[in-house]
């Protein structure tokens, strides 16, 4: 069978020694800055891209892989033991840490790695055999299809990220304009550089990551003056044989969960892990124990989260177009290191995208056998105090931004970005979008200029071709949707955000 | 009172101002064969619009204070200028001390043994960053 062919052939390259090494690299320095207060899953991974810049293309994805879904796994310690949010994370601090106060920390991540193991896994199936498909698919795309694509997936995101619509869409419209900055590819004119030779390439993808999510949040979180308490509990981490039967059916719901929604465009940890929990709270033998600290209410959600961050892989690495802020980011890398995601990944670097996939199965052993375990000791992080960290982070910061292009104006340039990045937080408007915008904008620009000069101009283009006339209703049936909703709820008295908010939990304010 | 759900609108509405007269310099060209200036300018009417419809959707919902602390910022931007220009005219090793002790009064519990110290660790880390993964930093 071919998928398994492809999948060995993935094997024999991500079982090298060095890659394994990368791997696991990738997964404990990942979940270590991912339990760091504070650090979401963006600045994570634009805090530790750094590391990959001098390694070979093959090592360096299999690490930037494994840092994200490390820091997927860190974002979900922090939640457990000490009820600390992220985007993805939210959902672990009510079953997670319910377990925590009951006394069984253990047991909750040791639920939380298995059933990220499985949902892991099943995720990798599905990609396996999914993604060969859809970049079949993707070749049938045209210039309008594609415009049309990345508006779905700007009002996706924007929907999932901040639950209000119109900020998120503001907000990628923002990065859509920062990436204007530099040469017009089709003209050679120079837009918005104010004559500085060093904005003549446009801001770094780099600068921008690391001052809207390094710096602002770093800056933020000095303003709350938060103190942790860390944590001193005891873990045992060994369940007994009725509490191990009880992980494995709500993972795997979560895990089906997770691969479709991790699929969609906006979708992800962060949606997934929401539908995982309301899955298990209508289905489950136990559902009445849900919200109260229930092994079902822990495993769903981490299979879910562990899945749909596979699986988000799919429309990045076949189609060419991240549906996420963090896939924004992971295309960066991939750019960075001179590989071009999407429909043509798979013939020109098969063994790189095969590489990867097997890569991820490895990186969920090394979560497994290295990090569940290791997790008391990576806790202690929490001990060094926030006043020592803040600095450490601002030299990586300028470290990672210095060592891209050996530039010091980049620092400034970073610097501005966090300037902006916190007025932004502050406005209570999140970033992540402008992270999608940023990096979809040029293909944007492209798409539509090339889609206009084939249609002469007319826009009858994006609705006689079906992929795009698709695309586009869906955009129109959503904004309808959202009208009525708010409308009705100003009549309610009431004005109800998205029913997916982070606001409150990832701590806006 | 600062409404941030009217302000916010008010923010996007001013970054699309700055982004769309400029690009009105470029030529905008037409649809079928359009110039460096139409996309960001579409873009940015874009933009406008739905900063206007933020403001309406500010007008007819609770209003919500605005807090900007400008302490925290300034200081972190503070310390990151000085990082670059000591790096320009001196090296890096004091760029990383002057960083850290500017960025450390940020903190309530400002101490300058401490500051020394994190310097000490952050400056042993590039070091090896130098050393172990080939980063060329001018550490002197």
């Amino acid at each position: 069978m071919q998928v398994i062919d492809n999948l060995a052939f993935g094997f024999s390259h991500a079982l090298t020694p060095e890659n394994i090494m990368y791997c696991a690299v990738g997964c404990v320095v990942g979940t270590l800055v991912g339990l760091l207060p504070g650090l979401g899953p963006l600045a994570t991974i634009s805090l530790l891209l750094p590391l990959t810049y001098s390694l070979p293309t093959g090592g360096a994805l299999i690490m930037m892989a494994g840092i994200y879904y490390g820091a997927q796994y860190g974002d979900n310690v922090s939640a457990i033991t000490m009820k600390i949010p992220h985007a993805a994370s939210i959902v672990a601090c009510i079953d997670g840490y319910a377990m925590t106060l009951k006394g069984k920390t253990g047991l909750a991540l040791f639920t939380a790695g298995v059933s990220s193991f499985i949902g892991g896994t099943v995720a990798i199936v599905v990609l396996a055999f999914l993604a060969p498909a859809l970049s079949k698919v993707a070749l049938l795309f045209g210039p309008s299809d594609y415009c049309s694509l990345v508006l779905l997936g700007f009002v996706c995101v924007s929907f999932v990220t901040t639950g209000r619509v119109l900020d998120g869409l503001g907000m990628c419209f923002v990065g859509v304009l920062m990436g204007q900055i530099g040469t017009d590819i089709t003209s050679g004119v120079q837009r918005f550089t104010m004559g500085l030779p060093s904005l003549f390439d446009g801001i770094g993808v780099v600068s921008v990551s690391l001052g809207c999510f390094g710096i602002a949040e770093v800056t933020k979180n000095l303003d709350s003056k938060e103190q942790r308490t860390p944590f001193n509990g005891t873990i045992h981490l060994i369940p007994t044989w009725p509490e191990f039967k009880r992980i494995i059916p709500s993972a795997l719901r979560g895990s089906i969960a997770g691969s479709i929604l991790g699929i969609m465009p906006g979708g992800g940890p962060a949606i997934a892990q929401f539908a995982a929990y309301a899955i298990d709270k209508k289905v489950s033998k136990y559902r009445d124990e849900i919200g109260t600290g229930a092994i079902e209410g822990v495993a769903g959600q981490a299979a879910a989260d562990e899945a749909a961050a596979r699986t988000s892989f799919i429309p990045l690495m076949s189609i060419g177009i991240p549906e996420n802020a963090v896939m924004a980011l992971m295309m960066a890398a991939f750019v960075l290191k001179g590989i071009q995601p999407g429909p043509h990944m798979l013939s020109e670097h098969g063994d790189l995208f095969w590489g990867l996939v097997a890569s991820m199965w490895i990186g969920n052993v090394f979560l497994l056998i290295l990090n569940v375990p290791l997790v008391r000791w990576w806790l202690s992080v929490f001990k060094i105090k926030y006043s020592a960290l803040f600095p450490a982070i601002l030299f990586f910061c300028c470290i990672g931004t210095y060592s891209l292009n050996y530039s010091l104006v980049d620092i400034l340039v970073t610097a501005c970005c966090g300037v902006l990045g916190y007025t932004f937080l502050r406005f209570r408007l999140d970033p992540a979008p402008l992270m999608l915008g940023f990096i979809l904008g040029p293909m944007l620009e492209e798409n539509f200029r090339r889609a206009m000069l084939v249609s002469d101009g007319s826009f009858e283009v994006f609705v006689t071709r079906p992929i795009s006339l698709t695309l586009l209703s869906l955009i129109a049936l959503f904004a309808t949707w959202q009208t009525i909703v708010f409308f009705r709820s100003l009549h309610n008295g009431s004005f109800q955000k998205g029913f997916v908010s982070a606001e409150p939990e990832t701590g806006l304010d | 009172m600062a409404n941030v759900n009217i302000l916010k609108g008010a923010l996007l509405i001013g970054i699309a101002i700055i982004f769309a007269i400029p690009s009105l310099k470029y030529s905008l060209g037409t649809l079928s064969q359009s110039g460096p200036g139409l996309f960001p300018f579409s873009v940015s009417m874009m933009l406008i619009a739905i900063g206007g419809a933020i403001i309406v959707r500010g007008l007819l919902t609770e209003p919500l204070p605005l807090t900007f602390r400008l302490r925290n910022i300034g200081l972190v931007t503070i310390s990151l200028l000085g990082f670059v220009l000591a790096s320009a005219y001196i090296n890096m090793l004091a760029a990383i001390v002057i960083m850290v002790l500017m960025a450390s009064m940020a903190s309530d519990d400002f101490s300058v043994l401490r500051a020394a110290k994190i310097a000490g660790v952050l400056a042993a880390i590039g070091f090896a960053l130098r050393a172990g993964l080939g980063f060329q930093l001018p550490l002197f």
